[in-house]
């Protein structure tokens, strides 16, 4: 049996449920701070068949965009740990110095092995560029504003190139030269 | 035996792989599928409108009923039931045998683009000999034959042209009930 496979399927649990958590919290919170009217209604026609209806299309647009924006911020957040864990990694790796100052600030419980933070990393970046390309087609569709597709897609674009920068360093680390392992 | 026991489990293990990358797709395919359903969605313009006597639809053919009863013959509502398609309720008093007709309704087509008005029937309180027929233009269009057949007529209408569209009833025998019909009227 692939030990990646495994990996990948237990790394996705959690942000998948977070996906669909943010999404529900988000609908719940705008609904909760801009007093709108909302109400639930039942179609068959769907997969699912409980749908959230609004008075009229600019309410429905404007939660939909805001309760999409808390999930992709939501998303960015789990990423952007995994990242920031990531670095530090690498840095330890490279730096004993780190490790050190990673201790004085409390922060070494947040190292973990290079194996088990990559697949989680590629996973969570995963999520985060399914929720940019829902947010881009829904923007397509005039159901979501503009600015927060463009927002998610630079956010996952920066957030990519900072992950494929940290695992090529984590690489060189262990290839320094020649692809070589070192000793 | 340990050693074979690992070796057995090391062989199967491997068949576990397609159900894996199986549950991986599905942790990857429910929450978009879950995200796409609670879009939300809003309460779009009522298309079913009650009573109405006359309307004109998105294709600008305007159907007009009768108000007036004549023969015991009478349109009791006309109902907007889609963007071009309405729903008739004729109603007729009690009656002799023999046959009774009555204007129903006015079509008017204000396009330039030749239309067609498609009558379908539902028959529900009415006495089973009862044979009824749309008259446009001196030309009969059966609707429903003394043995209980129905038949969708379509009626033609020319660019920029109206017709007026008349019902007539027929029985061998008296009708002792005030009996009734509707007629889905959709313009194509």
């Amino acid at each position: 049996m692939s030990k990646l496979l495994p990996k990948i399927l237990s790394a996705a649990v959690f942000p998948a449920a977070l996906m669909i958590v943010s999404k529900i919290a988000g609908i719940a919170l705008v609904n909760s701070i801009t007093g709108l009217d909302w109400g639930l209604q039942t179609n068959t026609g769907t997969l699912f068949s409980v749908e959230v209806l609004y008075p009229s299309l600019h309410d429905a647009v404007s939660v939909n965009s805001y309760s999409n924006l808390f999930m992709t911020i939501l998303l960015a957040a789990g990423t952007g740990v995994l990242l920031f864990q990531s670095y530090f990694l690498n840095a330890s790796h490279q730096n004993p110095k780190v490790i050190v100052k990673l201790i004085h600030f409390d922060f070494l419980l947040w190292l973990s092995e290079s194996s088990t933070i990559f697949p989680r990393l590629t996973v969570w970046l995963s999520f985060l560029w399914l929720a940019t390309i829902v947010c881009l087609s829904q923007s397509l569709q005039s159901l979501v504003y503009p600015w927060i597709s463009i927002a998610a897609l630079v956010t996952s674009i920066i957030f990519t190139w900072l992950a494929s920068h940290t695992i090529e360093e984590e690489l060189h680390t262990i290839l320094p030269e020649h692809g070589t392992l070192s000793s | 035996m340990m050693k074979k026991l690992a070796r057995t489990v090391s062989r199967f293990s491997r068949f576990f792989d397609p159900f894996l990358v199986f549950g991986i797709f599905v942790l990857f395919a429910v929450p978009v599928i879950t995200l796409l359903n609670l879009t939300p969605t809003y309460i779009s313009p009522q298309t079913h409108t009650e009573n109405v006597l006359g309307t004109t639809d998105q294709n600008n053919v305007s159907v007009t009923t009768n108000p007036e009863a004549q023969a015991g013959i009478s349109v009791e509502k006309m109902t907007q039931t889609g963007d071009n398609s309405y729903t008739i309720y004729v109603q007729t008093d009690p009656h002799q045998a023999g046959a009774y007709g009555n204007r129903l309704f006015t079509a008017t087509n204000s396009t330039h683009e030749e239309k067609t008005l498609v009558v379908t029937s539902t028959f529900e309180n009415i006495s089973p000999d009862t044979k009824v027929s749309l008259l446009v233009d001196s030309v009969k269009f059966i609707v429903r034959d003394t043995d209980g057949t129905t038949y969708p007529p379509a009626i033609y209408l020319k660019p920029n042209s109206s017709v007026n569209v008349f019902v007539e009833i027929e029985n061998a025998s008296p009708v002792n009930f005030i009996s009734g019909f509707s007629l889905d009227v959709t313009v194509e």
